[in-house]
């Protein structure tokens, strides 16, 4: 393991390699991880296969395989440049000032929290002791940060979900849960991209194709970005369905 | 230039070398389970070792050719038959025009790879072919085949001619030297990134016990099932990127194994990651069977595996000059 201030770099299993920027969910870690991440995706070094930003890490996949007669030559030599890299992108985030640092971008969702849309609002104000439309303003009230997509295509990670509104996971998953539907589930709130099983309580569905591989970007939603959810009628999702 | 599915198998999906470059949008690799034998498929029809092959699960296809064509099954020990007879695996064969090619069941292991030269032909999404089945990705309308499916195969058949087929009749893989290229039980892993949070006592024992791999095991993970409740903890971590082999040990002290399907974040600590070399092991076993883990050094890691690609390696060459 390889360690600067604030960094350390680590083999994980024999076809990875993971640097570590902290330890605990933290928005200002998620942003240095984020640029990280993307700062070593453009150095494009050879038998990079995957690099992967999560809460607090960067996880760097590279092919054993293509690799294998110099491969302790090549992690060490990847340990060096992540560390580099490490150094590199926290320069670069020190001599940004408050006006230069891209905040990221705020996306606005387009949510309808009605009748069908939302087939679990009813247990979900049941439980929480809050009306439907309370439940809408407290949800669609703030802004939300994207720490990391994962778990499916275009999946976000969101942080900051009301207190008032967390509600325990649904006793049993559906099998199936609609593409696009808007959750609930223990502390976080999110949206499901693409039909997938899922066990969280449906409040809202949002008519855009979060995720559509045949489109360039395939992916709506970023890590680091903000969100915001709004709300839309019946009627509009109708018009809105893509 | 087509091949008919006239049965299309228990699981049966089109993989090529996997799906990489799109993990950060939560997108799977996918690949094929076991690389290894889809890489020697691929080498025994001359195909570049990254084209799309059939990976069988348990029960093969039945496939109508409607074209000559040059085909190879590897993986396990499948029945193979051409036309209702016996015809060996892990070697080039010959299909003509109007026969079936059957893969019937795998009196041992539990996958193997139909490769045919040029590959079977399917829209490539995000850069690869391989089917992500849960997604909907890739591969055959993102699902695994279905009786009425038609595959299109790629241009190299016709183009190889005689001369190279003819050459090409005579390649096989002996069954020993495939077995060679496997060390026997336990699999070999490396120390996870969170194997210090969890107390000794289940660190211990994770290296002690046998797992039987339960019927719940599938192209996402391998859900273990422990002998005793010696493994349950209250060890907690965060969302990070995981790999193809990386061992979870959620709380209730039954392991779980990532693999080619696996999402590509997981929040359940990891104890272990399977070394690449025996990964194509791995794959191989089947529900109801057990393993158990050994845990080795970064070296030996890296020394199975070069010990692996020089006998690819060599059978290229050998094939070539045959």
């Amino acid at each position: 393991m390889r360690r600067a201030p604030d960094v350390s770099v680590a083999p994980m299993g024999d076809s990875a390699v993971v640097v570590e920027l902290g330890t605990a969910i933290d928005e200002g870690v998620n942003e240095r991880v984020i640029a990280l991440g993307e700062h070593i995706r453009r150095q494009a070094w050879p038998h990079v296969l995957d690099v992967v930003p999560s809460y607090c890490a960067v996880v760097l996949h590279f092919d054993a395989r293509a690799v294998a007669d110099s491969a302790e030559a090549y992690v060490a030599s990847l340990q060096r440049r992540l560390l580099r890299a490490a150094a590199e992108a926290r320069a670069a985030a020190g001599s940004a000032t408050g006006s230069d640092t891209p905040a990221g971008r705020e996306f606005l969702l387009p949510v309808c929290y009605e009748g069908e849309y939302a087939p679990d609002m009813d247990e979900v104000s049941a439980a929480t002791g809050l009306s439907p439309r309370e439940i809408v303003v407290r949800h669609s009230g703030r802004t939300y940060r994207i720490h990391m997509l994962g778990f499916s295509p275009g999946f976000p990670y969101l942080g900051g979900l009301d207190a008032s509104l967390q509600v325990p996971r649904r006793p049993a998953p559906r099998s199936e849960v609609p593409a696009g539907s808007v959750a609930i589930g223990g502390a976080q709130t999110g949206v499901y991209p693409t039909a997938t099983p899922g066990g969280w309580n449906l409040i809202g569905r949002t008519p855009l194709k979060l995720f559509d591989p045949d489109r360039q970007p395939a992916c709506l939603l970023k890590a680091g970005d903000r969100m915001r959810f709004v709300p839309i009628s019946a009627a509009e999702f109708r018009q809105q369905s893509q | 230039m087509n091949i008919r599915v006239l049965k299309p198998g228990s699981f049966t999906t089109i993989q090529d070398a996997g799906r990489w470059g799109s993990q950060q949008l939560g997108v799977s690799a996918s690949g094929p389970m076991d690389e290894v034998s889809h890489r020697i498929a691929n080498l025994l029809v001359g195909n570049p070792p990254a084209a799309a092959t059939l990976e069988v699960t348990l029960l093969g296809p039945v496939l109508g050719f409607d074209v000559d064509a040059v085909v190879a099954v590897v993986g396990g020990t499948p029945n193979v038959r051409l036309d209702g007879s016996p015809v060996p695996a892990a070697r080039t064969l010959q299909v003509t025009s109007g026969e079936v090619l059957t893969v019937k069941d795998l009196a041992r292991g539990a996958r193997c790879y139909i490769a045919v030269a040029g590959g079977i032909v399917v829209p490539e999404v995000l850069g690869s072919c391989a089917t992500h089945a849960r997604s909907r990705l890739g591969g055959l309308l993102g699902r695994p085949l279905r009786s009425g499916d038609v595959l299109q195969v790629g241009r190299a058949a016709a183009a190889a001619g005689r001369p190279w087929a003819a050459r090409a009749a005579h390649w096989s893989v002996s069954s020993y030297e495939l077995a060679r290229l496997h060390s026997p039980d336990p699999i070999r892993v490396l120390r996870g990134r969170h194997e210090a949070r969890f107390p000794a006592g289940v660190r211990d024992a994770f290296y002690q016990e046998r797992f039987l791999i339960t019927t719940q095991s599938d192209r996402m993970g391998f859900r273990l099932r422990a002998g005793s409740a010696a493994l349950a903890s209250h060890t907690a971590a965060i969302s990070e990127g995981v790999s193809f082999g990386t061992v979870q040990l959620p709380p209730d002290g039954h392991p779980i194994v990532l693999m080619a399907d696996r999402q590509p974040t997981g929040g359940y600590p990891c104890i272990a990651n399977v070394i690449t070399a025996d990964l194509p092991r791995l794959a191989q076993c089947r529900p109801g069977e057990s393993i158990s883990f050994e845990q080795v050094t970064l070296e030996r890691a890296y020394e199975a595996l070069r010990g692996q690609e020089e006998f690819l390696r060599r059978l290229a060459l050998s094939l070539q000059a045959a």
